[in-house]
Formats: structure tokens, C-alpha cells, sequence
């Protein structure tokens, strides 16, 4: 592992063992996120993105999961071989995510103050280097007097730009718009100035003019608190926006993965220009958007070979027999694909 | 002109009434002879050509949703005058309207949810037919079948239930039970917000074909920026329950001229990352259309707004050719 990569994950496969049948999650899936960038990870829904993103800070459950192989490295360890106690060291404190509904991961009874004050506490247990309680102690949330905020909470909030944290720590989450929920959560997971944030979908459940603004926000929080961001979405759109290199993923596996100028320049892998190509846009209206042929396979009964061949146009026999494996072609530019 | 428009829409106005929270407010309400409410949708006007698409674009809350059932009178409307191929509907009575129902269909956002889970295929599809009062049964499945048909559907599929469908195929089916009637007037509401990408595609392309074959008229309600420039001809921007600006749909895209419009446009991300902009950032938040601000809705959070954008509320001005903005101070 390089100085400059932070979680590398190698050849990670996935399944759930379901009623129906053997869901192949993730098949074989490398990725390196580096130092200080924002990688966007890029797909349609049931592709596994989420799935990646939860098993990378552990927050998969095991059973019903089940990895079959791979790694995933962070700071020089395997976090799979960890046990539950380190992992929850680095989970929260090294790693942390915020999700796409804040609604719903914020709890609607506690004040956003009490929620921040709790994730700062878990997190001072937990990098501390006393030895970790068995049966750790809930963190208790209790109604406190007006003023006795920790200047921790109130920097927390002060990093995300809420310009009257004072007034927003007492507040409930129903009390707050999208934005300003996404923007607490977002302070919730940086509080602890991590390596690691990984963003799901964090502006789907929230306006475009709202979005742009935690867009630009994200973008700034990386350069100050010297994160790294994973940022999952389905929209093409955004992850031009925000990300300094994208990986695609297709049906459980990354098909592409290149520094954001190129993949959107010049996109190699058929599913990743056939996806830019279906995305109506200024170009696209007079000469109409291609669409794909056919639907994303079921993850339970993947095609053979490739998991895009049924779908693409430039497939060929081969195709259906060899899984293509994600080989760097140009500088820093890899793509699963058969040659021609 | 006039009779080229196929709908037209006349200071349309739609408030909700809100629950009442205390008695005080209710002895306050009367003595001010007014009840609180929602103002979804404030005095909109537009007109809906024949074969048009009219795309209508806003953040949540805006009213976008509620006019759009306002006008298929799903429910009835405030004050204001609905003009469909010249008879105001707001003045039918049930039984007329539901006679010029078959003329107006609307496709739903969730294909998921405005599917009767319990209900095949072409039961959903010929719905709408029996509910008419069609009863010939030979030819309701003749019809079922040809919409199913032109939505790319087979006639296998008449028996399935909704589950046994994707997302895509879903909205297929909710495309071709508004089809089956034979509609003049298609209502789409957000049609392809939650399917992906690829998918997506596919139903805009529909759409589009559909239009062609069988000159339908769309109102087309959608966040989207893109999928509305993508389907419409023009397009009108929605603001707390106004229409703020409308145009050709390039013009809006390239040309804005509300300050809102200009906001909206720039915070819409595009999959080119080189296309990186300056956000023209919008001050605060949404206001509540229970309470709207004075003058014009807008000027609270307006970098151009002056004194007068607080006392006087703007109108729709023709400032270009085909170019209607509602703004003192516009752009351009």
C-alpha cells in the first residue's frame, strides 16, 4: 500500500443468502480511495454501492451478509480480521458516514445538541486509550439547562456554516429543513476530524438549489479537515460536481474508474458511455437520449461473463464466457472490458 | 390562437385550509374574517397548446403537484377558471365532468404505489374504461391491448400483477392506463423521478413518441431541470405557488431572467465536470405558504430585491417575445 492510498479494497466478493436465492452483492470489487479526494462512486440503484460503502466502515450485519473473499486495508490493517472491539475504534472516529435520509438516521426526540454531544462522547471512549468496557455504558441523553453546550457541539456546528449554532442546538430534527439536517449530520461525522467520510447519497432527499449548496460545502469541509470523501450517488450529474476521480459500478462490480475529467472526456467502458448518453441534457434534446436496451440483471441470477453483455452493444461471443477483469489501460484510467 | 389551445388556465387559485392549533386563533380568525391556509397555489394563469409540452418546474413545496390536480379538478380549485378545448370544467357538474374525464389522464411519480398491488395488469389498464362506462368487454380488451402495446408492453403480460414488474415497466403500465382512453391531456407528474438513469431514458423516449402518434398535450411537473428542458417547448418556473418566469425552454435554460430562475438554473448539476460553475447561492430557506412574504414571494431572499419588491407584488410581464417574467428587477 502506497503513502497516498487510505483504503484500498481488494477483490472483495459479497452474497446474502436470501429465500430466493444467492444475492451476489459485490463480485470481486477493487477500489482505492487516496489521501484528500473525493471519490464518486457512481450507479444505478441495486448495484451494490451502498453495500460497498457499508462494508467498508462495517456496518454490514454478518449474517445475513456473508463475505466470501477479499480485503479491505485501512491505515496498513485488514479490517475484516478485526475484531468487533477494534473495529469499533475505527468506526466513528478513522471512518465515519452520514446516509441519505437525515430524517430518519437523525432520532426525532433528542435535540440536535444532545445527538452531537453524544457521538463526540462515544468517540472520546473510543480513541481513548483506556481499556474498552465490556459491556459498554449507554451513552445517556438527558434535557440539560439552556447554556451548557460544549464548545465542542458548537464548533461542530460552526464548521458546517450554521450561523446561529446557539439557537440550533436546542432545536429538534423536525424542527429543521433538509438542508440544514443534512448539514448536522454532516458535523456529526466530522466532528472527529476522520480520514474517512463516506457521504450515501447525501443530497438525494434534498433540493437542487439546497444540494448545490452542500455540495459546495462538502468540497470546502475536505480541504479543511483533510478528509477523504466517499461519495455515493446515482447521479452522473453530482458526482461531476464534487468527486476528483469516479469509479462506476455495474451489477456488483467497478467497471470503470478514472480521474473525473477523463471518465466524463472520454468514458471506456460501454455502460459508462451508454449511462452519459441516456442523461437528457442541453446536447441531448434535439438529437434524443439513447436509452439502454433491457433492464439492470437481477443480482440472484447474474449473466455469465460479463454481467453488461446482454445489455451491450459492442459485445461479442467472449464476452458471455470470461469475466473481464478492471486493468489500468492508460494512466490511472482502468476499465473492465475486453479488448476489441 | 385561441383555438389552438387545447387547455387554458386562468388566475387559478388553490389554498388549503390549516387544522386549527389553538381557540385563540380561531376567535382571531374570525374576528379577521380570515382562516389560516395553506396558499399552494396563488393566482396562476397558462395556456396549453395543441401537441405542447409544458414543462413546470420548482422545488418541493411550490404547488407544482397541487396545480396539476387542481387542473384535472382531482380537487377543485379555490377560485379561477379552467378552460379544456373551450369549456370552463370548474362550472360542470359531476356527471358532465366526468364525461371530459376520458380527455384528461394523468401519469402518477411512484409506480409503485399507484399500482393496486392486487390488481393484473389489465384489470389497472381497463380501469378507466369501465369506470367511463364502456361495456362492451371485447372491445375494452382490444383497447387494453393496443395501449399496452404502444407503451412497448406484450400481450403476455396482461395477466401479471404489478410486483412481477420493474420500475420501468410499471410506469409503462401507469403510461398506458392514461393511454387507454384515448386522452387529448396528459398530467405528468415527476413520471420518471424514481426510476435510474437508463431506465429513465427509455420512458422519456416513450413519452416523446407517444406525442407524436397520437398528438397528446402535455403538462409535465418535474424537479428536474434536465428532464424538463429534455421533454418541453416551454417552460414555466413555479415559486411558493407563483409562476415566477416563463419561456421557450432554451430560454430559460441560457436566458433567465427572474433571479430565481437564474438561482435554480445554476444549482442544477451537470454531468460535465469542465461545466463546474459559480453557484448563484440563494440566501435562507423556503418561506411557508402559510404565511408568504409580502410583495413579491421571492425578495427575501433576492440579492436584486429593493424596497418596492416588499410592498408591491410583480406580474407576469411579456419582456421579451414569448418571454414572461414576474420581477422588478430582472436580469439581462
Amino acid at each position: 500500500m502506497s503513502t497516498d492510498e487510505l483504503v484500498k479494497v481488494e477483490g472483495l466478493r459479497l452474497i446474502f443468502e436470501t429465500l430466493y436465492g444467492t444475492v451476489k452483492a459485490l463480485s470481486g470489487v477493487d477500489l482505492t480511495i487516496k489521501r484528500r479526494e473525493v471519490l464518486g462512486l457512481v450507479g444505478e440503484s441495486g448495484c451494490g454501492k451502498t453495500v460497498l460503502g457499508l462494508s467498508i466502515i462495517g456496518l454490514l450485519p454478518i449474517p445475513p451478509g456473508k463475505i466470501l473473499d477479499g480485503k479491505i486495508y485501512y491505515q496498513g490493517r485488514n479490517l475484516l480480521e478485526l475484531s468487533d472491539k477494534d473495529m469499533e475504534k475505527v468506526r466513528g472516529t478513522g471512518i465515519t458516514m452520514i446516509f441519505q435520509e437525515p430524517m430518519t438516521a437523525l432520532n426525532p426526540v433528542f435535540t440536535v445538541g444532545d445527538q452531537i454531544t453524544e457521538s463526540i462522547k462515544v468517540r472520546s471512549e473510543r480513541s481513548s486509550e483506556r481499556p474498552h468496557r465490556e459491556k459498554a455504558e449507554k451513552p445517556r441523553m438527558r434535557p440539560r439547562s439552556k447554556n451548557s453546550w460544549s464548545n465542542e457541539v458548537i464548533e461542530a456546528l460552526k464548521l458546517v456554516r450554521i450561523s446561529d449554532p446557539q439557537s440550533i442546538v436546542r432545536r429538534y430534527p423536525h424542527e429543521l429543513s433538509g438542508g440544514m439536517r443534512q448539514r448536522v449530520m454532516t458535523a456529526m461525522a466530522l466532528a472527529a476530524k476522520p480520514s474517512l467520510m463516506i457521504a450515501d447519497e447525501p443530497t438525494t432527499a434534498v433540493d437542487v438549489t439546497t444540494q448545490a449548496q452542500v455540495l459546495k460545502l462538502m468540497r470546502e469541509l475536505m480541504e479543511e479537515v483533510n478528509t477523504s470523501i466517499l461519495f455515493i450517488s446515482h447521479d452522473f450529474g453530482v458526482i461531476a460536481e464534487i468527486s476528483d476521480r469516479v469509479a462506476v459500478m455495474y451489477a456488483g462490480n467497478i467497471v470503470e474508474e478514472a480521474p473525473v475529467y477523463e471518465l466524463f472526456e472520454s468514458p471506456l467502458h460501454p455502460y459508462t458511455r451508454a449511462l452519459l448518453a441516456s442523461l437528457p441534457s442541453v446536447a441531448s434534446k434535439k438529437k434524443g437520449l439513447e436509452a439502454i436496451a433491457g433492464e439492470v440483471p437481477s443480482l440472484v441470477a447474474l449473466p455469465p461473463g460479463c454481467a453488461f453483455h446482454p445489455r451491450c452493444r459492442r459485445a461479442k461471443k467472449e464476452c458471455s464466457l470470461v469475466v473481464p477483469k478492471l486493468t489500468e489501460v492508460s494512466p490511472n484510467h482502468k476499465v473492465a472490458c475486453l479488448p476489441d | 390562437m385561441e383555438n389552438r389551445a387545447i387547455l387554458n388556465v386562468d388566475g387559478l387559485v388553490k389554498h388549503f385550509p390549516v387544522g386549527r392549533t389553538s381557540f385563540l386563533e380561531d376567535i382571531s380568525s374570525l374576528i379577521r374574517k380570515s382562516a389560516r391556509v395553506v396558499h399552494a397555489v396563488d393566482g396562476v394563469s397558462f395556456e396549453l397548446e395543441k401537441n405542447e409540452t409544458l414543462g413546470l418546474v420548482g422545488e418541493s413545496g411550490c404547488g407544482k403537484t397541487t396545480l396539476a390536480r387542481t387542473v384535472l379538478l382531482l380537487t377543485r380549485p379555490t377560485t379561477g377558471r379552467i378552460t379544456f378545448e373551450g369549456t370552463d370544467i370548474t362550472r360542470l357538474k359531476d356527471a358532465d365532468l366526468k364525461k371530459i374525464r376520458n380527455k384528461m389522464q394523468i401519469v402518477f411519480q411512484d409506480p409503485f404505489s399507484s399500482l393496486d398491488p392486487r390488481m393484473r395488469t389489465k384489470d389497472i389498464v381497463t380501469e378507466p374504461l369501465v369506470a367511463s362506462g364502456v361495456k362492451d368487454k371485447n372491445a375494452i380488451m382490444k383497447m387494453a391491448g393496443e395501449a399496452l402495446e404502444s407503451v412497448g408492453l406484450k400481450s403476455e403480460h396482461l395477466d401479471r400483477f404489478p410486483h412481477e414488474f420493474s420500475g420501468g415497466q410499471r410506469q409503462r403500465i401507469g403510461v398506458a392506463r392514461a393511454l387507454v382512453t384515448k386522452p387529448r391531456l396528459m398530467v405528468l407528474d415527476e413520471p420518471t423521478s424514481s426510476l435510474d438513469a437508463s431506465i429513465q431514458a427509455q420512458v422519456l423516449g416513450l413519452l416523446r413518441s407517444l406525442q407524436n402518434e397520437f398528438e397528446l398535450s402535455y403538462l409535465l411537473i418535474s424537479h428536474n431541470v434536465n428532464v424538463v428542458y429534455y421533454m418541453s417547448n416551454r417552460i414555466a418556473v413555479m415559486y411558493l405557488g407563483k409562476i415566477v418566469e416563463s419561456a421557450d425552454a432554451d430560454n430559460i435554460v441560457n436566458k433567465p431572467m427572474h433571479p430565481y430562475t437564474a438561482a435554480l438554473i445554476s444549482a442544477v448539476p451537470r454531468p460535465n465536470p469542465k461545466l463546474r460553475r459559480e453557484l448563484v447561492e440563494i440566501k435562507g430557506e423556503v418561506p411557508s405558504p402559510i404565511n408568504p412574504p409580502s410583495g413579491c414571494r421571492y425578495h427575501p431572499r433576492c440579492p436584486r430585491a429593493t424596497e418596492k419588491c416588499a410592498l408591491e407584488e410583480p406580474t407576469l410581464v411579456e419582456l421579451e417575445k414569448n418571454h414572461f417574467v414576474a420581477c422588478y428587477h430582472p436580469l439581462g
